[in-house]
């Protein structure tokens, strides 16, 4: 068994509004894993993945990445943490007025690489998902299924040793959303780990990796392994 | 540092791609911000330059010093170095009985009276001249010069200096409360135009932000914007003073000609044009930072 790389122990989450989204989640992640966290909308998967992040705080317990504790971390150390890890948004997030190059290089700009390097990378990530021939182009002109694509390559072009993505396959149908999660299986076989957070769990039985079920802010049901 | 180079320059090129975005808006804040700056420059030449012709016209100020009338060689020797090792007083001048006396004949018109007086009631005197004309300096002056052993009167002839003093005070601080209105004026629309800016590059920044994007990589782009939008401003308001500028020489020429004066506003030298530089980028740099700031508070982990 590899050392967790992520390290969640009772951690709550309560909004200004008061409701509490998590509710003392204990979970470890190991280097190399593949997890999906399942459950209904509203169960706190994606709050779940946005502490991971470091995007929000927890309001009570500790968060462990790769050792260090994200609560005691200040803004740029937390923002230096972020940049090595891959997003993937449910609602894409994409620029629409930048070309999917130019959406796929963003994470490398905020590193402040070269534009060589940048070039070179982002061409590798766009062939990986099956976009290069479509660098050029607006997002606007991308289906559903491609735009998803493109955040998969915005995520891999920093090449991160972990993945988060909430939803991947939320917008897409079956076929597309098989193709994504192909996707991600090829990462986990190249030792990325990835926690994909998704209400559709059936599409998940088909691959190997740990399922951990959600509900009402809560893990009611952690390790059941796809078929 | 390839990498630092390639983000300012990435910075620099959505500043410009931001500013060719809305030609026509830009170019009115640009407007704005040139003439808001423009009068508060032609004001401080105009006053500045009259300040200066009315200084010309009434000469620096003098303070006479008297020695008691029979102060011999010795006690002159004595106040001359005294004065003359003060740092504060940018000339000394002699004047004996005998020229105060030549003078007053050439000036009262009265020969006839003074060549009958048995002795020359004049006493030997210092003309100095102090480097601060300002009037509480001058009177400071004054109190110390009547210190100096030897000295019987020390008579200020302050009052029109006074008064020139006063006028220009006023008119400094008018030009610098004219200067402080126009300038909060120029920061509120710059600050304004950079909300827009922000404002619609929302999303982008979010999306930067959520990457791992440091605050400083999210400001960049908007400091360009920021100070280049006051570049362009201040170099307006240049060209619009030196436009003002010399169509008041050409007005001012004809009528303060025919009462003898010669009055021509000078061009703003090279300390001028480097300070209103400085003072837009300062400007815009700061209205840049401020917005941003603003936007990115909301945007911190809670």
């Amino acid at each position: 068994m590899s050392a967790p790389l992520i390290e969640i122990s009772g951690v709550s989450r309560r909004y200004p509004d008061g409701r509490e989204a998590l509710r003392g989640v204990n979970l470890n992640v190991a280097t190399g894993e593949m997890l999906f966290l399942g459950g209904p909308s509203g169960a706190g998967k994606t709050t779940l993945l946005r502490l991971v992040a470091g995007i929000d705080r927890p309001s009570r317990g500790s968060i462990r990445l790769n050792g260090q504790e994200l609560t005691r971390l200040r803004l740029p150390a937390l923002e230096a943490l972020r940049r090595k890890i891959g997003l993937v948004f449910q609602e894409h997030r994409l620029l629409f007025d930048r070309s999917v190059r130019e959406n796929a290089a963003l994470p490398l700009r905020i590193q402040g690489m070269t534009a060589p390097d940048i070039e070179r990378r982002v061409g590798a990530a766009l062939e990986r998902v099956g976009l290069a021939a479509r660098a050029k182009d607006s997002p606007w002109s991308l289906s559903g299924g491609e735009r998803q694509r493109l955040c998969i390559a915005r995520a891999l072009v920093g090449r991160p040793a972990l993945i988060l993505a909430d939803e991947p396959t939320g917008n897409l149908d079956h076929e597309y959303g098989e193709s994504i999660l192909t996707l991600f299986r090829s990462f986990h076989l190249a030792g990325v780990t990835l926690v994909v957070a998704t209400h559709d769990e059936r599409l998940v039985t088909r691959l190997e990796g740990r399922l951990v079920h959600m509900d009402n802010g809560q893990i009611v049901r952690d390790g059941a392994r796809a078929a | 540092m390839r990498g630092m180079l390639h983000q300012h320059g990435h910075a620099m090129r959505l500043a410009l791609q931001r500013l060719a975005g809305a030609p026509l808006a830009h170019l009115f804040t640009i407007l704005v911000i040139g003439l808001s700056l423009a009068l508060p420059a032609l004001l401080y030449r105009i006053v500045t330059d009259a300040s200066a012709l009315a200084r010309a016209q009434t000469g620096p100020p003098r303070i006479t010093v008297f020695l008691r009338a029979d102060a011999g060689e010795a006690t002159q020797r004595a106040v001359r170095s005294a004065l003359d090792a003060r740092s504060d007083l940018a000339s000394v001048r002699f004047v004996s009985p005998a020229e105060a006396l030549g003078e007053l004949q050439r000036r009262s018109g009265l020969d006839d009276v003074l060549a009958g007086l048995e002795r020359n009631p004049l006493p030997p005197a210092f003309v100095v001249q102090p480097r601060n004309p300002e009037p509480r300096q001058l009177q400071a002056l004054q109190v110390e010069l009547k210190r100096i052993a030897g000295t019987d009167l020390v008579q200020l002839d302050a009052e029109w200096a006074r008064r020139l003093y006063a006028l220009g005070a006023f008119l400094e601080r008018g030009l610098l409360l004219l200067a402080a209105v126009l300038v909060a004026g120029v920061v509120t629309t710059v600050v304004n135009t950079l909300r827009l800016q922000i404002l619609s590059a929302r999303e982008e920044l979010e999306v930067c932000k959520l990457m791992g994007a440091s605050d400083a990589f999210v400001r960049r782009p908007f400091l360009y914007f920021g100070i280049l939008q006051m570049l362009f401003g201040a170099a307006l308001a240049l060209a619009a003073a030196e436009g003002a500028r010399m169509a008041l020489n050409a007005i001012s020429q004809d009528v303060l000609a025919s009462y003898g004066l010669h009055f021509v506003l000078q061009p703003p030298d090279p300390g001028e044009l480097a300070a209103v530089v400085g003072f837009a980028v300062v400007i815009g740099w700061f209205s840049a930072a401020w917005s941003v700031w603003m936007f990115l508070r909301a945007l911190r982990p809670r």
